[in-house]
């Protein structure tokens, strides 16, 4: 039996150079739980010199699929709705925690808190992901 | 001579060092209107060979934050509702477009688009919602 830790360290392995380019790490990973954290950099500023909200969604998005996949089967986001609660400011360090509420054969539903610092709400992602077939780490036997 | 409103407000939009960042472009803005162009680099990537949800997100936002921009007056994005439709392979060019429906107030409603142009399919769609500031970033005419 996959465990959700060696689940983490195989998405960790291949996302490496995603994780790197948009500077996600991985802090925990449990049964439909993950967390992961991001320091907003200049250049991830947009125009009014707060984070741009795509990368704060993107953020959401991979603590979320991080989420879904911790009980190491595959799969995609189909939509997720976003609310932006307040801006990221240059340096504030993010994290992204995201819980699967309900799941069947096929499907998930989970929700993702993106937080500073300061223990305040940035933004809240809920949506819906579809397990495509597969594993994230070969199963034995 | 001057530059024109029209030419300030564009040059505000392009004022994004996240786009720089993701080699996203303003294609087009005008009001109400905005449509950015990105290629899809191996950057993007994640564990499942697709790009990342967060980055085709990310490019729809900047549509959706030059419509919102393009009266010359800053706009908040309040919350987005995304639906992923095709997955993103490694080259392909994609056409963020974002439409302004209704305009109540301060509160903005559009429509996002994001099409493959390489195969020609759409790629994501979303009902998102804004808050526009009064000030002005550029000066009414």
């Amino acid at each position: 039996m996959t465990t959700p830790k060696q689940v983490g360290a195989k998405l960790l392995e291949v996302d490496g150079p995603l994780n790197r380019f948009l500077g996600f790490e991985l802090i925990d990973i449990s049964t439909g739980h993950a967390v992961v954290r991001m320091v907003v950099q200049p250049h991830m500023l947009n125009g009014a010199g707060v984070c741009q909200g795509g990368l704060i969604f993107a953020l959401a998005d991979h603590a979320f699929a991080y989420a879904c996949m911790s009980t190491n089967q595959a799969g995609v986001t189909l939509s997720a709705n976003i609310i932006f609660n307040r801006p990221g400011q240059p340096g504030d360090r993010l994290i992204a925690t995201a819980t699967v509420t309900d799941e069947s054969r096929r499907t998930a539903s989970c929700g993702v808190v993106v937080i500073n610092q300061h223990g305040e709400t940035v933004a809240q992602v809920s949506g819906v992901h579809y397990r495509t077939k597969g594993s994230i780490v070969e199963e034995r036997g | 001579m001057s530059e024109s409103r029209e030419d300030q407000i564009r040059a505000h939009i392009e004022n994004d060092r996240y786009a720089d960042f993701l080699g996203a472009t303003l294609e087009e803005v005008s009001e109400g209107y905005g449509r950015f162009r990105m290629e899809a680099r191996p950057e993007f990537l994640n564990f499942n060979g697709l790009i990342h949800g967060g980055v085709i997100f990310s490019v729809s936002d900047l549509a959706f934050a030059a419509a919102g921009n393009s009266r010359g007056q800053t706009a908040y994005a309040l919350g987005v509702d995304i639906s992923f439709i095709k997955p993103v392979s490694v080259g392909d060019i994609l056409i963020a477009e974002c439409r302004e429906l209704s305009l109540t107030g301060p509160i903005g409603i559009c429509e996002i688009t994001v099409r493959n142009e390489t195969t020609n399919e759409l790629i994501a769609h979303s009902k998102a919602t804004l808050y526009r500031k009064k000030e002005f970033f550029v000066p009414p005419a």
